[in-house]
């Protein structure tokens, strides 16, 4: 934890400005003003329902705005060309189907679609991004396995490793690590701060489990009701007031012994059931 | 890492010989098969060196070799059709003539041929006949996406059979009004590769030769549909326009083969089934290869058409029939268990 960068963040890639994205022209998140900064990872927190995921899915153009908009290096993201913005901005759903009959290789290879041609086919530069790729997920020695047989920690990287290959400066996930046992949420979370902190990589990601997001994120963005209620520029910010206005939940407060960031623990119930 | 991901070619390049082999020895089957045996030495001489007043030779270019090519044309253009259809609605179950296009198509064919509102040209005949598949088929898209927005797998399905159903009766009643056409298409409407002969088969090779074209043009965008919508968008894939334009593609290819063989069915659902998970890898050769496929199916479709109960002829389309519906079949029960 030592590594986490002191500096101020240079730079705002994303910005949402007034921003309301949702379904079949209802709005889910409202009103959203927000800077995602380069080289941080930003994590969206809130309860279910918040609207994270759908903040997401704004920022990746996969819901338009329904009013206000996302600013991708100052300019309007819905005027770039699609495959512009494939080349700055890579995404992982949530939970992507499994494809069958696909090898991790060929799937990772599938990453490099926004920077192939028509003619170029298949080129040097692609075999090498696919390369690094496997070797940032540590998938290279499973490269020639067909993705059903994968574990679900394993799939889970090889998901990452297929936006990794895509080569961009930008990278949103949601819940990436949401299914997952903690060694392998850890094994995941590793990884992003490595893209992070060695790569200059922009990380956005959705996550559930807070005390995670905690030991992890640069900046922490609560969210409830569809609005933003917090934006922390550093997890030590953190308390329990904040987690009980937007979990709706009691907490108590810890210090991590190690980091010396904050976890929080659900308190434990006023009435307790009777033991035998 | 080039040895990987040249693994997967080398694997298509295999299954294009292959399949090519099987094409070839096929049309030679094909070709030597009728009441009158002709021994392949004569077949090479009638395409190589022909003579007009050889009978054999006659009977091979006139009658045989445009059968043979009816086929490899017709069959190509449906398999290539199914398999786009498939992958554009990520739907392995989308089959042309389940879901409306063979019977749009022929309606467009009947209506074209027996009131003439415009005398068209038979290199026009498949386009006609590719407005026909669209216009039916749109129909059957906008019914299955009422009220919902999306294209149900099974709601297609209903709708592609019950507007087939309409089109066939319309088709039944406009015959039945007028006898000419009737004594002209009546073979042509059950799946006949002898049909036009050779003319006919060159009348619908532009219209196949641009859809194959296309169809390849859009295989890269294609392949990213596998990976769910989502992740196409995320990968800068313009998703509506490809489907779109898959689905004209589609639709185009289905005409021209309708306008050929007539609405022969299932080649489009068994070309692409002969081949494990090509669905999930549309590529160059996937498409070749399923093109390839569909000639083959309806090639060997039709040796038996010829063959079974010599010297009677069986229609064509029956045999795909009797092969494609137990795949179909297959196809559902394994989706549903």
């Amino acid at each position: 934890m030592t590594s986490r960068s002191a500096d101020p963040p240079t730079r705002s890639r994303l910005t949402a400005e007034a921003l309301s994205v949702g379904h079949g022209g209802q709005a889910v998140v409202q009103d959203i003003e927000l800077d995602i900064f380069e080289g941080c990872m930003t994590a969206l927190l809130g309860p279910n329902g918040s609207g994270k995921s759908t903040l997401l899915a704004g920022f990746a153009r996969l819901l338009p705005a329904l009013g206000g908009s996302v600013r991708l290096d100052g300019s309007d993201l819905a005027t770039f060309p699609t495959r512009h913005v494939a080349r700055v901005l890579g995404l992982l759903p949530q939970q992507p189907p499994v494809p069958e009959g696909l090898s991790v290789f060929d799937l990772v290879a599938r990453g490099r679609f926004p920077h192939q041609g028509f003619f170029s086919q298949w080129s040097r530069q692609d075999e090498a991004a696919v390369g690094e790729a496997l070797a940032l997920a540590a998938l290279a020695d499973l490269a020639d396995r067909p993705v059903e047989t994968l574990s679900g920690g394993q799939r889970q990287r090889a998901w990452i490793a297929m936006v990794l290959a895509q080569e961009t400066p930008l990278l949103l996930l949601d819940e990436p690590t949401t299914f997952l046992d903690a060694a392998h949420q850890v094994a995941i979370l590793d990884l992003l701060r490595d893209l992070v902190r060695r790569h200059r990589r922009t990380v956005v990601c959705v996550l559930h489990d807070l005390n995670m997001a905690l030991q992890y994120a640069d900046r922490l963005v609560f969210l409830k009701e569809g609005r933003i209620r917090h934006v922390l520029t550093h997890p030590s910010q953190c308390d329990g007031r904040i987690i009980e206005e937007v979990f709706e939940m009691p907490v108590v407060s810890l210090k991590h012994p190690q980091s010396g960031l904050p976890v929080f623990l659900p308190c434990a119930s006023r009435q307790p059931e009777a033991r035998p | 890492m080039t040895a990987m991901s040249s693994a997967g070619h080398s694997r298509e390049r295999h299954a294009l010989l292959l399949m090519l082999s099987v094409l070839a020895v096929l049309a030679i089957l094909h070709i030597q098969q009728g009441a009158r045996p002709i021994p392949a030495t004569v077949m090479l001489d009638a395409v190589l060196s022909p003579d007009r007043d050889a009978f054999d030779h006659f009977v091979i270019l006139s009658l045989r070799l445009p059968r043979a090519s009816a086929c490899i044309v017709g069959g190509a253009a449906f398999g290539a059709a199914g398999f786009l259809l498939q992958v554009a609605m990520r739907n392995r179950l989308a089959e042309p003539h389940v879901l409306g296009l063979n019977a749009g198509a022929s309606l467009a064919v009947v209506l074209v041929t027996t009131y003439q509102p415009v005398v068209l040209p038979d290199i026009l005949m498949p386009f006609a006949a590719s407005l026909g598949a669209a216009g039916l088929f749109g129909l059957v898209l906008a019914l299955s996406a009422l009220g919902s927005g999306r294209f149900d797998p099974v709601r297609m399905v209903f709708f592609g059979i019950a507007l087939s159903a309409l089109a066939s009766a319309l088709v039944s009643a406009i015959l039945i009004l007028n006898e000419d056409t009737l004594e002209q298409l009546r073979f042509w409407l059950v799946g006949d590769a002898a049909g036009g002969g050779a003319a006919a088969v060159w009348s619908i090779l532009p219209a196949v030769a641009l859809g194959l074209v296309a169809g390849c043009l859009l295989m890269p965008q294609l392949a990213t549909f596998s990976l769910g919508e989502s992740i196409s968008v995320a990968l800068g894939a313009s998703v509506h326009r490809t489907r779109i334009a898959a689905l004209v593609v589609t639709a185009l290819l289905c005409g021209s083969a309708v306008s050929l063989v007539g609405p022969i069915g299932f080649v489009g659902l068994m070309a692409p089934a002969l081949w494990p998970r090509l669905h999930q890898r549309p590529s160059l050769g996937a498409f070749l290869l399923v093109a390839g496929s569909g000639a083959a199916i309806l090639l060997a479709a039709d040796i038996l058409a010829l063959g079974l109960l010599a010297p009677t002829e069986l229609p064509t389309g029956a045999l795909t029939g009797l092969a494609g519906a137990p795949v179909f079949i297959w196809l559902v029960a394994r989706r549903l268990t």
